[in-house]
């Protein structure tokens, strides 16, 4: 019994040591690299921040909730105070970022049908329309506006210089839109 | 000290390497070199799609580009998507040549697209340098 026992416990040093061995190996072929790249080193200002959301804005029409749900018939959720928080605590970047849903929207009315998912990347044809609601936030956590950014599936079809076609199916703006909403506790 | 003990010990210290040296690998992560010039769509859209990763739990997205005239209009946008959910991230420069942004998805995201948007003309070329997890 006790030499069975003593039997099993060298067949699994040998095996695990056989699994460590490989795994090692595995991870030491893989290429090695210096790590992440620092992040900036230019000095960040609120003041940059909004005046950088501001240039963004431009291209924006500004709209209003209620308009989100007539043409959309969605009604837009506020960011809370716990969402931009989880964000900052897990992303980083210069001055402004924006994160937010994406829905599929009814070719014929326009309207929000469903969130998108991943299946819905396959099965989404020239033409058909997304709507992105993303909340703009500075560095900072402080939130600035919601985008409202609907878009249309194109298609973009050129040459090379070979004389070899390309094609790629790219977002493309149809409709800018940001308003600003109370920032949920 | 009896010969089973030490055998005994003696896995133990092995299935800690192999549980370091997995742990190491699964957390490992590579460094992909995009780069290429920026596709123009009309109303003066530049797009550049720079790579789908799948199964990612964090990127870092450090990336150089060059535009004439010089714009700071330049933004990296990330999807995340599950079966079940889809979200979309938007980084902009803020400073002329360059966005970084150190990404994680809110959940495992099964897919991460990643593509840059502009509505700046006269892009020249770009090099991007994308870092994640791999999945193996």
């Amino acid at each position: 019994m006790k030499r069975g026992l003593v039997l099993l416990i060298a067949v699994s040093v040998a095996v695990l040591f056989v699994i460590a061995t490989l795994t090692y190996t595995l991870t030491m072929s893989k290429p090695e690299n210096d790590g992440p790249p620092p992040p900036p080193v230019i000095p960040r200002s609120r003041e940059k921040a909004i005046a950088q959301a501001r240039e963004i804005l431009k291209k924006y029409k500004r709209v209003t909730i209620e308009y989100v749900r007539k043409k959309y018939g969605l009604e837009p959720t506020p960011p809370s105070r716990r969402d931009i928080q989880d964000f900052l605590s897990r992303n980083e970047f210069g001055l402004i970022a924006a994160f937010g849903d994406v829905y599929v929207l009814d070719p014929e009315t326009g309207k929000v049908v469903k969130k998108f998912t991943k299946s819905d990347w396959y099965k989404i044809k020239v033409g058909d329309r997304i709507l992105v609601i993303s909340h703009m936030i500075t560095f900072e956590g402080e939130y600035i506006a919601t985008l409202i950014d609907e878009e249309v599936l194109a298609k973009k079809i050129w040459y090379t210089e070979n004389g070899r076609r390309e094609c790629k199916n790219y977002f493309l703006p149809e409709f800018r839109g940001w308003l600003v909403m109370n920032v949920r506790p | 000290m009896k010969l089973r003990h030490k055998i005994v010990i003696l896995g133990l210290v092995l299935l800690a390497v192999s549980l370091i040296a997995t742990l190491e690998k699964v957390y490992a992560t590579e460094i992909y070199h995009v780069s290429g010039s920026f596709t123009y769509l009309g109303d003066s859209n530049y797009v550049a799609h720079l790579g789908t990763w799948h199964y990612v739990t964090h990127a870092v997205y450090d990336i150089t580009y060059e535009t004439y005239p010089p714009s700071t209009g330049v933004c990296l946008y990330v999807w995340d998507m599950t079966d079940s959910e889809t979200v979309r991230t938007r980084y902009c420069a803020y400073e002329y040549g360059r966005i970084y942004a150190s990404h994680t998805p809110a959940f495992y995201a099964c897919t991460e697209l990643a593509a840059l948007f502009s509505d700046a003309p006269g892009w020249h070329d770009s090099w991007i340098t994308i870092e994640t997890p791999y999945d193996c």
